[in-house]
C-alpha cells in the first residue's frame, strides 16, 4: 500500500492505490479510470497499516472511489476512533459507510468527511491540509528531480543557461513516484483527451511520458524526432505523421522557455493540424508557453516548488547557488 | 443426471440404512433443482450443482475435515447428525436457484426453501424423517454457512455467531436425542469454503463461454467506455472468482494441516497471458487467507470447545507449488497476516522430533545430489557446444512465432520496409530499412510487442531494470517497465549522442547494481551498438538479457554468439543486404547520399546510423 505520511498522519489516496494495484493485475489493459473500486484485499492492507502504526491518524481519501464489496468496511469498525474518511462523494460509498460504520457521522452537512463525533473538530481542521497533500506529494517528487550542477546548465533547445537541472530521467527509476506522476497527469488530462486525435512529443523524456499516457488513454502517439532538445531532423523529413485537420496534444517533461513548443506548434500548423493543448510534468513559470498556446498545463511550476530557478543568457558561474 | 458414486463417500455411507434410503430419496427428488445456471442477473457464478459442488463438499468433509473419531458411533456423530449434515449440504445453495438469486442472502433463501418444502410438499414431509424442531435446526445450519450481506442481520449475529446455533440442541423426541448445530454449521461452512479447486469448474464449454465474455468486455472498451458499475463490472468481478478455481488442483490433508495444491500448469498459462506473478500471488494469498480466517473463527467458536477438536482438528492451512517465485511472493503477501491457527490441544514435541528427522534426511539427500550434478555438468558441455553452433545459424530465440508472422505481415502490408540507400555505420551501407518508428506508433502492434516481451520477462527470478536503447527502444522499454512495475532507464548509442541533451546520456551505475539489466532495442544487425553500450555504461554481461524487435543477420557480420545466447527477438525474418562503403556507388566526395542522414551530420565523416 502506498501512503503519504506527514507528522502523525498517514494519508491513503485510495484511487491511486487501486490504480497501481489494478495496473499490475490488468497488465494487457492498463487504463486510467475516473472511478475505482475498493477491494477487500485493500481493506486488509488498510487494517494492517492501522495496526502497525498505533499512534497515527489514518486519513482515507475516497476521492473517485465508487464501490466497495459489502461488509468490507465493517471490518474497520474497531479502528474508527483513528480513521477519518474524506471525499466520500459517491452515493454507494455514502450508503456503505452509513450502514456498516454507523458510529461515523458527517463532519458538516454539506461536506464529504466522515468520522466519529469526537473527532469532527480535528477533521475540519485537517481539511485544508488534506486538500494540499496530493499537490505536496507532486511537488516532493518533482523537487527530488531538481539539482544544481557545478556549472550553469546549458539549455539545448533555447541556447540559454539555467542554474538548475531537472533530471526527469531519474523519475523513471522510482516506480512509485513515476506511477504517481503519471496518475496525476492522467487525472488532469482525462476530460481533455477526447478533444485530440493523437499526442505528440519531441524530446526523449517527453516521448516516454507520452507513450505511457497513450497506453492509458488508448490514443495514438506520434514522436517528432530531431526537434528537441538538440536539433537533428532527418534530411527532407516531411513529418508525415502529422495529418491535416487532426488535433494534437503536445506532451513534454519540463518546459523552460517554450522553444520546443514553438517548433512543434509551427510544424503542426504547417501540416494544417491543430495543436489543442500542451501538458507536462513541470514548467519554469506559470505563464510559460502561454504566449504560444493558450492551454499549457503542468503539474507544477518552479514558483510553486519554491526553487529559485533562473534563466540567463550567458555562462555565469556566479548564478549557481 | 445425478452421479451415483456419492453413496460411496464416507459421510453418506456411514449413515444407517434407514437414513441412507431417505437421503437417496431427497437427492433424487431435489438435487436436480440445484442451480446449474452460470450467468444470471449479470453475474457469473461458480457451479452450485450436486454433481460438482455438493459432491466435492461431501468428499472434503469425509477426507479432509473429519478424523476417524467423527465417524465413531459413540464418540463422534451419530447417524441422525450425519443425516442432517448431509441434508444441509444438499440444500445449502438451493437459494441460488430462486428468481431473485443473489449472493448476499442466498443462505436465507435456501433455508426458506427448506421450510416451504416442509410446509407444502407431502413428499418431503413424509420421506425426510425430520421433525419440526429438526427442520428448524437444519435451517439454522444452512443460514449460518454464509454470512447474510444485505444488512438484515447484524454483524455480531451473522454466520457462526448466530444465537440460534447451539453446542447441544435438545430435541423433543427424547432426552438422549440432541443435535450439535453449531458444530455441524461450522463443518458445512469450512467445507464450502474449501471447495475452491478446479473440480468445481464444470465442462469445458462453460469455460469457453466465460473466456468469450471476458474478451468481449475488454477488447471493445477504452478507458472511457469501461462500465465499472454495471454489467461489465459484475461479469469481471464474478469471473475473478471463477478464475481462482483454476489455480487450485486439489485440497488435501497433511497431518494437522490442510494443503491447497496449486496447479502450476495453470499458473504458467496465466503468466503466458501476461498476468504478473505478483497478482497471481495476491490471488492465492486471498484464497488462503480467507479460508484461514474462517478456520480461525471456527476453531475459536466451535472446534476448540468440548470434544469437537477430536472430530475436526485443523492447525493451519497452507499451499504447495513447485513455482519458487510464486511461493516466495505468496508467502511475502501472507506473511504479515500469518497467524498459526493453534487449537488448544497442540502437540509440539512430536512435531519437533519429526521435523528434525526430516532435516537430517534432507542433508544426506543434498550430498548425493551434488555428486550427480557434477557428472551431469561434464556431459552437458558437448551439448552446449552443439547448441552454440546452431544459434549462429538461426539467430536468437524468437519469443513467439505467431507474433513473428504478424509482424512480418504488418511490415509488408503497410510498406514499412523501405528501399534505398541508408548508412549503417562507418564501414557499411544498407539497401533497405524498416520503419520501426511507424511500427511502434501503431497502437495495436505496440500492444502485441509489449505483451510478448512482458510475458517473457514475467517470472524473472531476480529484480530487473529495463533499459531502452535509443528512442524506439526507450518507448518499448517504457511500456514494458510500466506494465511490470520495474525501474526504467534508457541509454544512448554513440551514434546518437549528438542528438540528445548531455544529461540525458548519463545513467547512474548504482541503478544497475544487483539487478538483471534488460536491454530493449528495435533492430540488431551486428551487435556493434550493443557492445559499445555495454562497454560505455559498464553493464554486467553475466546476467544481461537483450530483447530486440528485429534481428537482421547479414553475410558481412559473423554472429556474436555470446550475445546471441543472451538475446531474444520478435522477428528474425528480414536479413539485411549490406555494401562496403568503399565500393558503394553512392559514396561521393562529401559523403553518402543516404536517406537517413540528419541535418547536423558532418559531410566529411560518415556517422553510424543504424546498427
Amino acid at each position: 500500500m502506498i501512503s503519504f505520511d506527514k507528522d502523525k498522519i498517514i494519508y491513503i489516496a485510495t484511487d491511486f492505490n487501486m490504480f497501481f494495484i489494478t495496473a499490475s493485475e490488468r497488465m494487457k489493459y492498463i487504463r486510467y479510470d475516473q472511478e475505482y473500486d475498493l477491494t477487500e484485499s485493500f481493506v486488509d492492507e488498510i487494517i494492517r497499516c492501522i495496526i502497525s502504526k498505533p499512534n497515527f491518524e489514518i486519513i482515507i481519501d475516497l476521492n473517485n472511489v465508487g464501490y466497495v464489496p459489502s461488509r468490507s468496511l465493517s471490518r474497520l469498525s474497531e479502528y474508527i476512533s483513528r480513521v477519518i474518511f474524506y471525499n466520500v462523494n459517491k452515493s454507494m460509498m455514502i450508503s456503505r459507510i452509513e450502514n456498516e460504520l454507523p458510529e461515523l457521522v458527517r463532519a458538516k452537512t454539506d461536506n464529504s468527511i466522515y468520522c466519529i463525533e469526537s473527532r469532527i473538530d480535528k477533521a475540519l481542521k485537517l481539511e485544508k491540509e488534506i486538500k494540499d497533500i496530493r499537490k505536496n506529494e507532486i511537488r516532493r517528487v518533482i523537487k527530488s528531480l531538481i539539482s544544481s550542477k557545478e556549472e550553469p546548465n546549458y539549455l539545448e533547445s533555447s541556447g540559454l543557461y539555467s542554474n538548475f537541472y531537472v533530471d526527469v530521467k531519474q523519475l523513471f527509476v522510482n516506480v512509485q513516484d513515476f506511477y504517481y506522476i503519471v496518475f496525476c497527469l492522467a487525472e488532469q488530462l482525462y476530460s481533455k483527451m477526447n478533444r485530440v486525435d493523437a499526442i505528440v512529443s519531441s524530446s526523449k523524456n517527453g516521448a516516454i511520458i507520452a507513450c505511457i499516457l497513450a497506453g492509458l488513454f488508448d490514443i495514438k502517439e506520434v514522436h517528432i524526432i530531431g526537434v528537441g532538445p538538440k536539433y537533428a531532423m532527418k534530411l527532407g523529413d516531411s513529418i508525415d505523421c502529422i495529418k491535416e485537420g487532426k488535433k494534437y496534444a503536445f506532451i513534454y517533461d519540463f518546459m523552460c522557455t517554450g522553444t520546443e513548443l514553438k517548433i512543434i506548434s509551427a510544424l503542426i500548423n504547417s501540416k494544417k493540424g491543430v495543436l489543442e493543448f500542451a501538458a507536462g510534468i513541470a514548467k519554469y513559470k506559470e505563464h510559460t508557453g502561454k504566449n504560444i498556446l493558450e492551454n499549457v498545463y503542468a503539474l507544477a511550476s518552479t514558483d510553486e516548488l519554491e526553487i529559485d530557478y533562473k534563466i540567463f543568457g550567458e555562462f555565469k558561474r556566479e548564478e549557481i547557488q | 443426471m445425478i452421479r451415483e458414486d456419492y453413496k460411496d463417500i464416507r459421510c453418506i455411507a456411514e449413515m444407517t440404512d434407514q437414513y441412507q434410503k431417505s437421503f437417496d430419496l431427497m437427492v433424487n427428488e431435489y438435487a436436480k433443482k440445484l442451480s446449474d445456471k452460470l450467468i444470471e442477473n449479470n453475474s457469473v457464478y461458480t457451479l452450485h450443482d450436486f454433481n460438482h459442488h455438493c459432491f466435492n463438499i461431501y468428499k472434503i468433509i469425509s477426507e479432509v475435515l473429519f478424523s476417524e473419531i467423527a465417524f465413531d458411533k459413540k464418540r463422534g456423530l451419530d447417524s441422525r447428525e450425519l443425516y442432517i449434515l448431509n441434508l444441509a449440504v444438499l440444500f445449502h445453495d438451493i437459494g441460488m436457484n430462486s428468481l431473485d438469486m443473489s449472493r448476499d442472502n442466498h443462505s436465507k433463501l435456501s433455508a426458506d426453501y427448506v421450510q416451504e418444502l416442509y410446509d407444502t410438499q407431502e413428499f418431503f414431509k413424509k420421506n425426510s424423517l425430520l421433525t419440526l424442531q429438526e427442520i428448524k435446526a437444519l435451517k439454522e445450519i444452512i443460514i449460518a454457512h454464509s454470512d447474510i450481506k444485505d444488512g438484515s442481520v447484524p454483524e455480531q449475529y451473522n454466520g457462526l455467531k448466530s444465537p440460534n446455533l447451539t453446542i447441544e440442541c435438545k430435541l423433543d423426541s427424547g432426552a438422549d436425542k440432541y443435535l450439535r448445530t453449531l458444530f455441524l454449521a461450522a463443518v458445512l461452512r469450512i467445507a464450502d469454503e474449501l471447495d475452491v479447486s478446479c473440480r468445481r469448474l464444470g465442462e469445458a464449454d462453460l469455460e469457453r463461454e466465460l473466456r468469450k465474455i471476458e474478451e468481449k468486455v475488454y477488447s471493445n472498451k477504452s478507458g472511457n467506455d469501461f462500465d465499472t458499475k454495471g454489467k461489465d463490472f459484475d461479469y469481471l468481478n464474478s469471473l475473478k472468482h471463477w478464475k481462482r478455481l483454476h489455480y487450485i488442483s486439489d485440497v488435501k490433508r497433511e497431518e494437522n494441516n490442510i494443503v491447497l495444491q496449486i496447479d502450476d500448469e495453470e499458473i504458467r498459462k496465466e503468466m503466458d497471458a501476461s498476468q504478473s506473478i505478483l497478482s497471481l500471488a495476491q490471488e492465492i494469498m486471498n484464497i488462503v487467507v480467507k479460508i484461514r480466517d474462517e478456520i480461525k473463527m471456527a476453531n475459536k467458536i466451535v472446534f476448540s470447545t468440548k470434544d469437537f477438536h477430536q472430530m475436526v482438528y485443523i492447525q493451519d492451512i497452507s499451499f504447495n507449488t513447485n513455482n519458487n517465485e510464486l511461493e516466495k511472493k505468496t508467502h511475502e503477501a501472507i506473511d504479515y497476516r500469518k497467524t498459526a491457527i493453534v487449537n488448544s490441544l497442540e502437540k509440539p514435541s512430536e512435531n519437533i522430533k519429526e521435523t528434525l528427522t526430516e532435516i537430517i534426511k534432507e542433508k544426506d539427500n543434498k550430498n548425493d545430489e551434488i555428486a550427480s550434478l557434477e557428472k551431469r555438468k561434464l556431459d552437458s558441455l558437448d551439448v552446449l557446444k552443439e547448441n552454440k553452433n546452431k544459434l549462429e545459424e538461426t539467430g536468437p530465440k524468437v519469443l513467439d512465432e505467431k507474433i513473428e508472422e504478424e509482424l512480418s505481415k504488418e511490415v509488408i502490408q503497410r510498406g514499412l520496409i523501405q528501399f534505398g540507400h541508408y548508412i549503417l555505420n562507418n564501414d557499411y551501407c544498407a539497401r533497405d530499412w524498416i520503419d520501426t518508428r511507424e511500427l511502434i506508433e501503431t497502437k495495436k502492434i505496440l500492444s502485441k510487442i509489449v505483451g510478448v516481451i512482458v510475458k517473457n520477462l514475467n517470472g524473472l527470478e531476480e529484480e530487473s531494470v529495463i533499459i531502452g536503447v535509443d528512442l524506439i527502444g526507450a518507448l518499448v522499454a517504457a511500456r514494458v517497465s510500466f506494465t511490470l512495475q520495474n525501474p526504467l532507464t534508457y541509454v544512448v548509442s554513440s551514434k546518437n549522442e549528438g542528438l540528445n541533451a548531455d544529461m540525458e546520456v548519463e545513467i547512474s551505475p548504482r541503478l544497475l547494481e544487483n539487478k538483471i539489466p534488460v536491454l530493449i532495442t528495435d533492430v540488431i544487425v551486428s551487435y556493434e551498438t550493443i557492445k559499445k553500450i555495454i562497454e560505455k555504461y559498464k553493464i554486467n554481461t553475466e546476467k544481461i538479457l537483450i530483447v530486440t524487435v528485429f534481428y537482421r543477420p547479414s553475410k558481412e557480420y559473423g554472429s556474436e554468439s555470446n550475445f546471441i545466447e543472451k538475446t531474444v527477438s520478435l522477428n528474425n525474418k528480414y536479413p539485411i543486404e549490406l555494401y562496403n562503403k568503399l565500393d558503394c556507388r553512392y559514396n561521393k566526395k562529401g559523403g553518402c547520399f543516404a536517406k537517413n542522414r540528419t541535418l547536423n551530420q558532418k559531410d566529411e565523416k560518415s556517422e553510424e546510423m543504424m546498427d
